[in-house]
C-alpha cells in the first residue's frame, strides 16, 4: 500500500495538460465560458479567451499576436483551432538516487466547429505515456472530442470524451486533488453532461460512462454533481459530489473548492475533498496563493496534502514549495517549479525541480 | 415716542421680517463636484457567458443648484476615461458604439425637481428617486434616477443609481471577441458635492 502511494506521490504535480487559468477570477473572470468552449474550461479558447491571453494574461502583446497561429492561417467564423506544445524538464531527488527526466508531455490540435447552438469539438494529438514500451508510445489519439448544445443561454448540454467536472479544474491536473483521486492526465472518459449557468450559480450534472472503448483503461463509471457561486465579484466557492464503481469497487468524493481573487494581482486555490473508498475516508487537499506583481508573472506558493486513511495512523504526505509562472507573450507559457514531498513523522523527503515549457497555438 | 416713530420701526420691523421670509426662500446653493471624490461605475452582462462588464471612470464635472426648495443639476461625464479592464475591448467600445470622438461626453441634467423635505436636506439628507434627461451621442432619454443625498456640514455626499438600455440611444449592441452585451446597463455614481453659496 504504501509503494502504491509513493507511486502516486511520485508523480504527484507535473503541470498542465488542459490550458485554463482559474486564477482569473482575480479578474473578475468567474464562469469558464468566457475563456473557453467547454463549459468547465480548458481546451480551445473562444475569440475572447484569446484576448484576454493578450490583455491581462502576457507581460508584453501587440494587436492580432494572440490569434490563432499569430494570425498567420485565417480560419472562416464557424471554425476556431488551436493547439497545445508542452514539454518538461525536471531534476528528481530521491534519498537514495536522483535523474534527470524530458518529458514531451503533449502535443495536440484542437478544433471547434461552431455552429449556432451546437458546437463540435475535438482534438488530435501524438500519444506520449512516458513509457517507451507501452505500443500506444507515439500514436495518434484523440485526448477530447464532444458535441455540445446550448438549449438556451444557460442549459448546455454535452456529450463525448472529456473530463467531468469536479472542484477547481486547474491545469495542474497532477496536483493531489486531479491525479489523487484518478483524475490525471488520460483519464477523460465518455460522459453526458447537462450544464445551468447564470451570472451567479454553475451547476454540472454529469454521468460518467467510463471507457467503453478501450476495456483495459478507466472503467470507473459514475456521475458527478457540482454547484458553485459567485460570492462577490471576485471570489467564488463549490461544492462536488462524485460516485464511481469499477467491478465489485464503489467509491464516494465529497469536495469543496474556493477562487478568490483578493486583489487583482493576489489569489487564492483551495480545494479540499475528501473520497470514502473501502471503509475509509481519504483526504486530498490543495492550496496555491499567488502574487502576481507584474502582469505575467507569478509567484506561487503551494501546499498540498493527502491522507490514506484518516481513522488510523497512515502517514500524511505533505507537497509544498514555490513555482514560478511567466507569461511573457502570447502563446508562451514558462514554469519554474521547486517541490518537496514531505511524510509526517518521517526524514522522507522527495525534492523535484521542474521546468515546464509550454506554447499554445 | 411718537405715534410716528413707532410706526415707523413698525414698518421696518416687517421690512426685516419680509426680507429676512423671502432671502431664506429664495436662497440659492450650488453644490460643485469636488472631482477628486468622483466614481463611476457602469455593469454589463456579457453573453454567451454571463461575463460581468464592470466600467470605471473616475471623472465627473458639474453642479446642482438648490434654490426655493427646488433642485436643478448638469453633468457632463467624459465618456474616454471610461476603462473596462481590457484595452482593446475598451478601445472597441469607444471607436465603434460610443463614438467617443464626435459624442465626447455623456450629459444628465434635471431641471426643476420638487425636493422632498427641503427643509431637513442639509440635516437628515434624503433617498429619493427623480426624473432627469441623459443625453449620449446627442440622443436624450428621459431616466429615473434614485438618488442618496447624505450630508456632510455644508456639503453633500451623492450616490446615484440608475438603469438604461443601449438601444435608447441608438447604439448597436457592443458585440467584442463574441462577447455580446446585453441591453441593459446599470449606471452608478458617487461624488462629493460642496458648497459654494452665492
Amino acid at each position: 500500500m504504501k509503494t502504491l502511494f509513493l507511486t502516486l506521490i511520485a508523480v504527484l504535480f507535473l503541470p498542465q495538460t488542459s490550458f485554463s487559468l482559474p486564477e482569473l477570477v482575480r479578474h473578475g473572470y468567474t464562469n469558464c465560458t468566457t475563456c473557453h468552449h467547454s463549459p468547465n474550461g480548458g481546451g480551445i479558447f473562444t475569440q475572447y479567451g484569446r484576448a484576454l491571453t493578450a490583455e491581462v494574461q502576457s507581460t508584453y502583446n501587440s494587436e492580432g499576436e494572440s490569434d490563432f497561429a499569430y494570425g498567420l492561417v485565417k480560419t472562416p467564423k464557424w471554425l476556431e483551432m488551436g493547439g497545445n506544445f508542452r514539454s518538461i524538464v525536471t531534476r528528481q531527488e530521491y534519498p537514495n538516487e536522483s535523474l534527470t527526466k524530458f518529458i514531451r508531455m503533449q502535443a495536440d490540435l484542437e478544433t471547434a466547429l461552431v455552429f449556432n447552438k451546437l458546437k463540435i469539438i475535438g482534438t488530435v494529438g501524438l500519444q506520449d505515456t512516458d513509457y517507451p514500451s507501452d505500443p500506444t508510445q507515439g500514436a495518434f489519439f484523440s485526448r477530447r472530442h464532444y458535441l455540445l448544445y446550448s438549449a438556451n443561454p444557460n442549459l448546455t448540454l454535452r456529450a463525448g470524451k472529456f473530463m467531468h467536472t469536479f472542484g477547481v479544474m486547474q491545469p495542474d491536473h497532477m496536483v493531489p486533488t486531479r491525479q489523487g483521486l484518478g483524475w490525471n492526465i488520460g483519464s477523460e472518459t465518455y460522459n453526458l453532461e447537462a450544464s445551468w449557468i447564470n451570472e451567479e450559480w454553475n451547476l454540472f450534472a454529469t454521468g460518467v460512462f467510463g471507457r467503453p472503448d478501450q476495456s483495459t483503461l478507466n472503467r470507473e463509471t459514475g456521475f458527478s454533481l457540482n454547484a458553485s457561486r459567485k460570492l462577490s465579484d471576485t471570489y467564488k466557492a463549490g461544492l462536488n459530489y462524485f460516485h464511481g464503481s469499477e467491478n465489485n469497487d464503489s467509491r464516494h468524493v465529497i469536495g469543496m473548492h474556493v477562487l478568490a481573487g483578493f486583489t487583482p494581482k493576489l489569489y487564492l486555490l483551495k480545494e479540499t475533498n475528501f473520497e470514502q473508498k473501502d471503509s475509509q475516508w481519504n483526504l486530498y487537499n490543495f492550496t496555491k496563493l499567488g502574487y502576481e506583481p507584474t502582469q505575467g508573472l507569478h509567484f506561487n506558493l503551494f501546499l498540498g496534502a493527502v491522507a490514506s486513511d484518516l481513522s488510523s495512523d497512515t502517514p500524511i504526505y505533505y507537497i509544498y514549495g514555490p513555482a514560478i509562472q511567466y507569461f511573457p507573450r502570447p502563446h508562451i507559457d514558462l514554469q519554474l517549479t521547486y517541490e518537496m514531498i514531505h511524510e509526517r513523522n518521517s526524514s522522507f523527503v522527495k525534492k523535484w525541480l521542474t521546468l515546464m515549457m509550454h506554447f499554445y497555438l | 415716542m411718537s405715534k410716528s416713530l413707532f410706526i415707523g420701526f413698525f414698518r421696518l420691523f416687517i421690512l426685516f421680517i419680509s426680507f429676512t421670509f423671502v432671502s431664506h426662500y429664495s436662497f440659492a446653493q450650488d453644490l460643485m463636484v469636488q472631482t477628486d471624490t468622483v466614481k463611476v461605475d457602469f455593469f454589463a452582462i456579457g453573453q454567451p457567458s454571463f461575463l460581468k462588464i464592470h466600467g470605471k471612470s473616475e471623472q465627473l464635472n458639474g453642479k446642482i443648484q438648490i434654490k426655493n426648495k427646488k433642485l436643478t443639476a448638469s453633468f457632463q461625464f467624459p465618456l474616454n476615461t471610461l476603462n473596462t479592464g481590457i484595452k482593446l475591448r475598451d478601445k472597441h467600445m469607444k471607436k465603434k458604439y460610443l463614438e467617443t470622438k464626435a459624442h465626447p461626453n455623456a450629459v444628465f441634467e434635471v431641471k426643476s425637481w420638487d425636493i422632498p423635505n427641503a427643509d431637513q436636506l442639509f440635516s437628515t439628507g434624503l433617498d429619493a428617486t427623480l426624473s432627469g434627461t441623459l443625453t449620449i451621442r446627442k440622443i436624450p432619454q428621459k431616466v429615473d434616477v434614485q438618488l442618496q443625498l447624505t450630508p456632510e456640514g455644508k456639503n453633500l455626499k451623492v450616490l446615484a443609481k440608475l438603469k438604461t438600455k443601449i438601444s435608447d440611444f441608438n447604439i448597436e449592441l457592443p458585440s467584442f471577441m463574441g462577447i455580446t452585451v446585453a441591453e441593459d446597463i446599470d449606471l452608478q455614481i458617487a461624488f462629493d458635492a460642496a458648497t459654494k453659496e452665492k
